[in-house]
């Protein structure tokens, strides 16, 4: 099962790039896919699996995952 | 005197010509140091309860901090305050940009305006001497041609110019204040106070060095923040971004407040990212007086049917937001033109665009027709009848007229049940943040003296993990334990208690939010000790925080003697339901219950009266305001 995660907003010149890509072969949560991404959950607001916002606890049971990791901040 | 003042308050009576200048003690400094608070201190003083807003017995008040002008990042601010046209309440807001530390170099560290003249004036202050100058011929002017006449004739192009528009003169009651073009003391209709006061503008030139207590110092902590600036994720993604930043977060959760806030998924989100503005109309960044992080935005657009001219800047988030997605509009060249156009008048871009929402609502509901628009098919996403609709509240003219008195004054007269469609508090319009999902925000927007506004705190997300930036940097406040952005327990309100006074201080102090911890790259040290080496003073952050309080207890104090009780601390209804459309459809309504609980926890924080929320006398002897516990006997 092919990841992607996409970063948004300021997080993109945080870590080394926008788009982080990993594989797993049996469902895995999001929680573990933050800790092998050495994404802090301190820069995660939103987390979104297609059109729907979902938790760190979420299970990722489909093939070819598209995350967008997003931030909530000020104007 | 201390350093970072001049010792100087300029005091302009204009309904007699006659200016003074009044040189506090060292100790009233120490008490109120500037901006906000010292403003309030002549409004308690020399205003009298239910002054009309709009009389000459308003205050209007330009007060610096003892920080603006300090050649260290993210210190331009100065605030304006005096009683509300649009809230009836304590008046303020803050502008970065040159003018504030022009003031301090021209020797004064406030200017406290009275009365109201016959005819246009501007005033003209330099190194010192004061001038009452005519203005007839630029009263009608925009911005940038009030601008280029008054620098021509002044015959000196480094004069700063803070000034009103057409909006301020014909007293839209959410018309603002504007120096060099794009830097806006944008809430509150204080502009319109000026426009009362026949004052088009006040032109500025000082050529003294700020007197400041340890310069190498400052100048050394500037140099290591300055080298952080790129390398913080924060800070240049303020400088890459700018605000609109945040626009692709709140669009892909389907937050980004869309007509007139009924949902927050707005299908074309994605025209209105950094990313689209960046690829389409930035021209450039430009940054405020001494700050590398350069986060305001130039756009420019020259195709035959639509004009931008990069004098006035560019769009930030709030206006991308409330010309754009809560109208219906996601063509940003039409927001770029709808902001140049509310720069020119000086109207505030978030009430503006919050009253045409508004409106647009009600023309779709068919609470107004096409007679009360005057022909306009007032939609949404009519992106021409955005542009037509800003001119006619600017002269005020057809619906323009009921529009400008703001959408609660407009929503009475309209009837029909109109009022469910307008989004206050306290009469302001509420910023482009959703407090469902940042409930400190809702708080904010709430407690806010002058109405809800979005720079009242750090907002929520800084502190919703152990790692975050707010807890990681405010340790120093005692902020060690994260809280979630929809918490609304003891914890969230007793976090928004403290950021609600530590912003309240960087508002006196002419500090801007955007330079130091949580939202970016400075850190509470570096900024203590920039006070320090500025003032001379062995100041702390508990003597710091205890100004900051202390304002607040003064607006608190305001609002209640001009009739403002627990009731006007309020949210907009629609918090109180569930997001609709989107990926949170179905999800995030506030409980009422659980916020009135929060609000009456964070009276009692403040050593208020839990039940009405007026300062007890014991927190005012407290805070040395003994002298306004009569006030709230």
């Amino acid at each position: 099962m092919k990841i992607s995660i996409v970063l948004e907003g300021y997080l993109k010149y945080k870590y080394p790039s926008n788009i982080l890509e990993l594989n797993y072969s049996t469902p895995v949560t999001i929680y573990k896919i933050l800790e092998d991404a050495k994404i802090s959950s301190a820069d995660v607001f939103f987390i979104k699996t297609r059109d729907k916002i979902v938790k760190e606890d979420h299970l990722l049971t489909f093939y070819s995952t598209h995350l967008s990791m997003a931030l909530l901040f000020l104007s | 005197m201390s350093y970072g003042y001049s010792g100087n308050i300029l005091h302009v009576n204009l309904s007699t010509g006659k200016t003074w200048v009044e040189h506090p003690k060292e100790d009233f400094y120490r008490t109120y140091w500037g901006g906000r608070a010292l403003a309030l201190y002549y409004m308690l003083n020399r205003m009298k309860p239910h002054t009309d807003p709009l009389s000459p017995d308003n205050l209007l008040i330009f007060a610096p901090g003892v920080l603006t002008g300090t050649p260290a990042p993210a210190m331009p601010r100065y605030t304006v305050c005096a009683k509300s046209p649009l809230t009836g309440a304590q008046g303020e807001a803050e502008a970065g940009g040159w003018w504030g530390p022009e003031l301090k170099k021209a020797g004064f560290d406030a200017i406290i305006i009275k009365g109201s003249s016959s005819t246009p004036v501007y005033l003209y202050i330099k190194d010192g001497k004061i001038e009452i100058k005519e203005a007839t011929h630029i009263w009608g002017k925009n911005t940038g041609t009030t601008q280029k006449i008054i620098r021509e004739e002044l015959a000196d192009d480094k004069i700063r110019i803070a000034q009103i528009g057409p909006a301020g003169e014909n007293l839209v009651r959410f018309a603002n204040i504007v120096n060099e073009l794009e830097h806006f003391n944008g809430r509150n209709g204080l502009g319109a106070v000026m426009g009362s006061k026949k004052l088009k503008a006040i032109a500025v030139r000082g050529t003294k060095p700020i007197e400041l207590y340890n310069k190498e110092r400052i100048s050394q902590i500037a140099k290591e923040i300055t080298k952080r600036v790129m390398k913080n994720s924060l800070s240049r993604g303020l400088r890459e971004l700018g605000t609109p930043g945040v626009v692709r977060g709140f669009y892909e959760a389907g937050c980004l407040p869309s007509y007139n806030w009924t949902t927050g998924y707005f299908k074309e989100g994605e025209n209105l990212t950094a990313e689209t503005y960046n690829q389409t109309i930035l021209k450039g960044t430009k940054g405020c007086y001494a700050c590398p992080i350069r986060c305001k935005r130039v756009v420019e657009i020259d195709e035959s049917d639509l004009k931008v001219d990069p004098s006035y800047g560019g769009p930030e988030y709030e206006t991308i937001v409330s010309l754009g997605s809560l109208c219906g509009i996601s063509d940003l060249k039409y927001i770029a033109k709808a902001n140049e156009l509310c720069n020119k008048y000086t109207m505030d871009t978030i009430s503006t665009g919050m009253v045409i929402a508004f409106a647009m609502q009600c023309y779709e509901e068919k609470l107004l027709s096409k007679d009360d628009t005057g022909g306009i098919e007032l939609t949404f996403g009519n992106k021409e009848a955005l542009l037509v609709i800003i001119e006619k509240i600017a002269y005020r003219e057809g619906l323009g007229d009921l529009l400008s008195q703001g959408s609660y004054l407009a929503a009475q007269k309209i009837g029909k049940g109109a009022e469910k469609f307008i989004h206050q508090v306290k009469r302001q319009e509420i910023p482009m943040h959703d407090p469902r999902l940042k409930t400190g925000v809702g708080l904010q927007y709430a407690l806010s003296d002058y109405g809800a506004d979005h720079m009242k705190a750090a907002h929520d997300p800084f502190f919703k993990d152990q790692d975050s930036v707010g807890i990681k940097g405010m340790k120093g406040l005692g902020i060690l334990e994260p809280v979630s952005p929809t918490d609304i327990g003891e914890k969230k309100v007793a976090l928004f208690k403290l950021l609600d006074i530590y912003w309240t201080v960087f508002d006196i102090l002419g500090v801007c939010d955007f330079g130091y911890v949580p939202r970016s790259v400075g850190t509470m040290n570096e900024l203590l000790n920039i006070i320090c080496a500025a003032t001379g003073w062995k100041t702390t952050w508990f003597e710091l925080m205890k100004l900051g309080e202390r304002s607040i207890n003064m607006a608190r104090v305001f609002n209640y003697r001009e009739g403002f009780t627990s009731e006007d601390d309020t949210l907009p209804e629609v918090f109180y339901h569930n997001f609709k459309g989107g990926p949170l459809d179905g999800q995030g309504a506030i409980n009422k219950e659980d916020f009135q609980k929060a609000l009456k926890l964070r009276y009692q924080m403040m050593g208020w009266n839990p039940d009405t929320g007026i300062p007890t006398s014991v927190k005012l002897l407290e805070l040395g305001l003994d002298w306004l516990i009569d006030e709230v006997k």
